[in-house]
């Protein structure tokens, strides 16, 4: 079966609910069967408040991170933007993901973005570094990406991509949240949770684009963050991923989270009023059994 | 004095070091304190830049409290600030060729060097910085020592990552200390790089010829500075009481010192160093006032009348028969000139090639000329996207830029500053190619409202037309700064280059 015919069954599946899902469109593993899938969706003007709220309907960080382990917070760094331009997740629900974590006992909390314009630059104009040094924790770490220390990970549920090199970090850690901003993107359509682990991956990422959804799919097949929070406090519409103009922002003044990254990103494009079988990336998870695509499959909770 | 002057150049060559370790972003857009600062007391510079450019930057004036402090007390400024001269000694300390010659056999080549300089700066072509020790140093720590040992530094700390274990935990913070405070934040790389350490590692060689070898017979700025304290009525001098012992003269590291009957210190070539006052059982070497420091046989210049009209008329030549690149209809079409670059001829009779701006460049995209911008252009900067694009909001060459070569621009008005043009190369780009999407380049541009659009086309794919995106520059809102170029994911060659078609330049001449 190839895209088109599975992306069809699909449809089909979507228009006639309760009715026999294509076989092997049928999700092979994971947390996305009925009524098991929690998203947690919460609005608050203060996206710190937001987020802790958004977490606490899913019972807490503590739910998600063991007390002494090493966890990788992986917001979106990526463009030398400042906070209102909504190009980078919100430094205050960075700065909530992480002070969660650490009430949770975390031993160490590393941040990190390989990012697209110069890292020092994006660090510091998204406010992450100014957060990071204002928390003056020695448990918090913010990190450059460095080029040496990627390690080639085998995909082997891959479809499309076999191999990557993947920050080793990333591979260390015991948890990863991922702490996407919701936004336009000309070719995967929107970057949400699925392609913000793109900032995982070392080599040329440039390649990715073609085939794109199934990629990020197969990306996420080995990196598997047991938290998504997905910032949407104010949401980029068009010219993304880098943006730049105001009149392209909304204002949201909302934070989701989700431990399934699939039904968080069909979540995340109905914020912009996409269909999630729309984008190649959800539509791939959900095929690979990563998550749930059907939202009236979730529940939600929170506001 | 003798301690205080090794103190004094201890003191300006770690200062120099300070400021060019500093010369990189430091997280704020605004580097806080001129980093260039030592091009403020260097005279060659200065007056390269102000016969080149026709005009006379503020920036020099330390040179109005150090050249008629030259004047009176001779050239301490080599022997007590030139952090090329600390280095030499540095080396040549133990150097047992202490070589007491008066001027030697090669003596006149730093002013026939001079001579060449000043002529062409006179017909605005300012290759003073070509040769000028501060900028000779700067440009070769940046491009020629500093890429190699960090290479050598990260290599070795790969190994202990690979190795990982004990030996990792054990290197970590030192390595986290070193990125952190020391070595750059890439990995360096620049052309030619073996070419600029082989240059300084064959000036601090040359001391096993003779002691500073360079400042006594390479050094124009040591020339020039001769010149100014030709006379020196304050400087070193030996006075009544001299018995001819002859010790001084072997300690002298320039072979300043001759003798006439008595012991003479020519002013032009002592840089007070005071080792001869230390040697001299008399005591009879001090700063008495008056000009005993010129010997009757001493001129001005040491050069003859035909050798200084020959190297000063080479100097005004040249320009005239290069001069083929400062035409913009001429200028080689991917030559593209930092953002706040003027016109390619007043850019060549300011540009020092010093290699701040190199150095400073966050994405290590500019790259110095060989030839790329003719003979006259040699070591001056160019972007090079496909190795480091132009960040979209950063200001720093301009910063540092000491002639205003590269004027310092407001972040806001450079991001509208127009470098170059961004063109697609259909027989290149993947979706013009292959029934693939990429649009890679769309995705980083940084225009707000985008400078690269795309269109569908339907492309024959392997099982009939397929929609594709195909990136398309809007020419207008280009601003030429090749993260696009940079990014695509081609290997090799770029689908889209940067030329420098509709650049705007500052100023005009």
């Amino acid at each position: 079966m190839d895209r088109r015919e599975f992306m069809l069954g699909t449809l089909a599946a979507l228009a006639l609910p309760g009715l026999v899902i294509p076989v092997a469109a049928r999700p092979a593993a994971g947390n996305a069967s009925a009524g098991k899938t929690v998203l947690a969706v919460a609005e608050d003007v203060d996206p710190f408040q937001a987020t802790v709220r958004a977490v606490s309907f899913l019972g807490g960080m503590n739910a998600f991170v063991p007390v002494g382990s090493k966890v990788l917070v992986k917001p979106n760094i990526g463009w030398d933007r400042r906070v209102e331009q909504a190009a980078d997740t919100h430094p205050e629900v960075v700065r909530a993901v992480v002070e969660m974590c650490l009430e949770s006992g975390a031993g160490d909390v590393v941040i990190l973005d390989r990012t697209c314009n110069d890292a020092r630059r994006t660090y510091v104009t998204s406010g992450i570094r100014g957060m990071v040094d204002a928390l003056a924790s020695k448990q918090v770490h913010l990190e450059y990406v460095r080029e040496n220390r990627f390690t080639v990970v085998k995909i082997p549920r891959g479809a499309a991509i076999k191999q990557w090199p993947i920050y080793s970090y990333a591979l260390e850690a015991d948890v990863i949240i991922n702490v996407p901003v919701a936004k336009h993107h000309s070719i995967s359509g929107l970057t949400l949770s699925m392609k913000n682990l793109m900032g995982l991956m070392g080599g040329n990422r440039g390649t990715i684009h073609s085939n794109i959804g199934q990629k990020l799919a197969d990306l996420s097949t080995v990196i598997r963050p047991a938290l998504n929070i997905l910032d949407a406090s104010r949401i980029l519409l068009r010219n993304g991923p880098s943006g730049g103009r105001m009149e392209d922002v909304k204002v949201l003044n909302r934070v989701a989270a989700c431990a399934d990254p699939v039904a968080l990103d069909a979540y995340g494009a109905t914020l912009f009023g996409i269909r999630a079988d729309r984008i190649p990336s959800i539509v791939a998870g959900y095929s690979m059994g990563l998550g749930e695509i059907d939202l009236s499959r979730v529940k939600m909770a929170g506001t | 004095m003798r301690r205080t002057r090794i103190l004094s150049q201890w003191a300006f060559g770690l200062f120099f070091i300070y400021l060019f370790m500093n010369t990189r972003y430091l997280g704020a857009d605004v580097i806080a304190y001129p980093v260039n600062a030592f091009f403020r007391l260097d005279p060659l510079a200065g007056i390269g830049s102000i016969l080149g450019g026709r005009k006379t930057p503020l920036f020099f004036w330390p040179l109005l409290i150090l050249l008629p402090a030259v004047a009176l007390f001779g050239r301490f400024f080599c022997g007590w600030i030139c952090p090329m001269g600390s280095m030499l000694d540095l080396f040549g300390r133990r150097s047992r060729n202490r070589s007491p010659a008066p001027e030697g056999k090669y003596y006149r080549i730093k002013e026939i060097v001079l001579i060449f300089l000043l002529g062409t700066s006179l017909f605005s072509l300012n290759l003073t910085g070509i040769v000028d020790p501060l900028s000779l140093l700067i440009r070769s720590f940046a491009m020629g020592v500093v890429p190699p040992l960090e290479r050598f530094i990260s290599s070795f700390f790969d190994i202990t990552y690979r190795v990982g274990g004990p030996l990792r935990a054990a290197t970590e913070p030192l390595y986290g200390w070193l990125t952190d405070h020391v070595l750059s934040f890439y990995l360096p790389v620049f052309r030619y790089t073996v070419f600029f350490l082989g240059l300084i590692v064959v000036i601090i060689a040359l001391e096993l010829v003779e002691r500073r070898f360079w400042c006594r017979n390479l050094c124009p700025l040591g020339a020039l500075l001769g010149w100014f304290s030709w006379i020196a009525p304050l400087g070193l001098k030996v006075s009544e009481g001299c018995d001819a012992c002859a010790k001084c003269p072997p300690t002298c590291r320039m072979g300043a010192i001759e003798y006439e009957e008595k012991m003479v210190i020519r002013a032009k070539d002592c840089i007070l160093c005071y080792d001869c006052q230390d040697a001299c059982p008399d005591g009879v070497i001090t700063h008495h006032p008056g000009n005993a420091g010129v010997p009757e046989n001493a001129s001005f210049v040491s050069l003859s009348r035909r050798q200084f009209l020959v190297g000063a008329g080479i100097g005004a030549v040249f320009p005239l028969t290069v001069g083929s690149t400062s035409r913009p209809d001429n200028l080689p079409p991917y030559l593209i000139r930092p953002p706040g670059a003027v016109s390619e001829a007043e850019f060549l009779a300011l540009c020092l090639r010093c290699g701040e701006c190199m150095r400073v460049c966050l994405t290590n995209g500019l790259q110095p000329t060989l030839f790329e911008a003719g003979i006259e252009g040699m070591w001056t900067p160019r972007l090079v996207s496909r190795v480091g694009y132009c960040e979209y909001s950063c200001t720093l060459c301009g910063q540092v830029c000491p002639t205003g070569a590269i004027a310092s621009l407001d972040r806001v008005f450079k991001r509208k500053v127009r470098i170059g043009t961004a063109v697609i190369n259909r027989n290149l780009c993947i979706p013009f190619v292959k029934p693939e999407e990429c649009l890679v380049c769309e995705e980083h541009c940084p225009i707000p409202k985008k400078a690269i659009v795309f269109d569908h086309a339907a492309v024959a794919g392997p099982k009939g037309p397929v929609v594709v995106k195909q990136p398309r520059i809007i020419e207008d809102l280009c601003i030429g700064c090749g993260i696009c170029e940079k990014k695509c994911p081609l290997d090799g060659e770029s689908a889209v280059r940067i030329t420098n078609r509709g650049e705007d330049r500052a100023g005009s001449m």
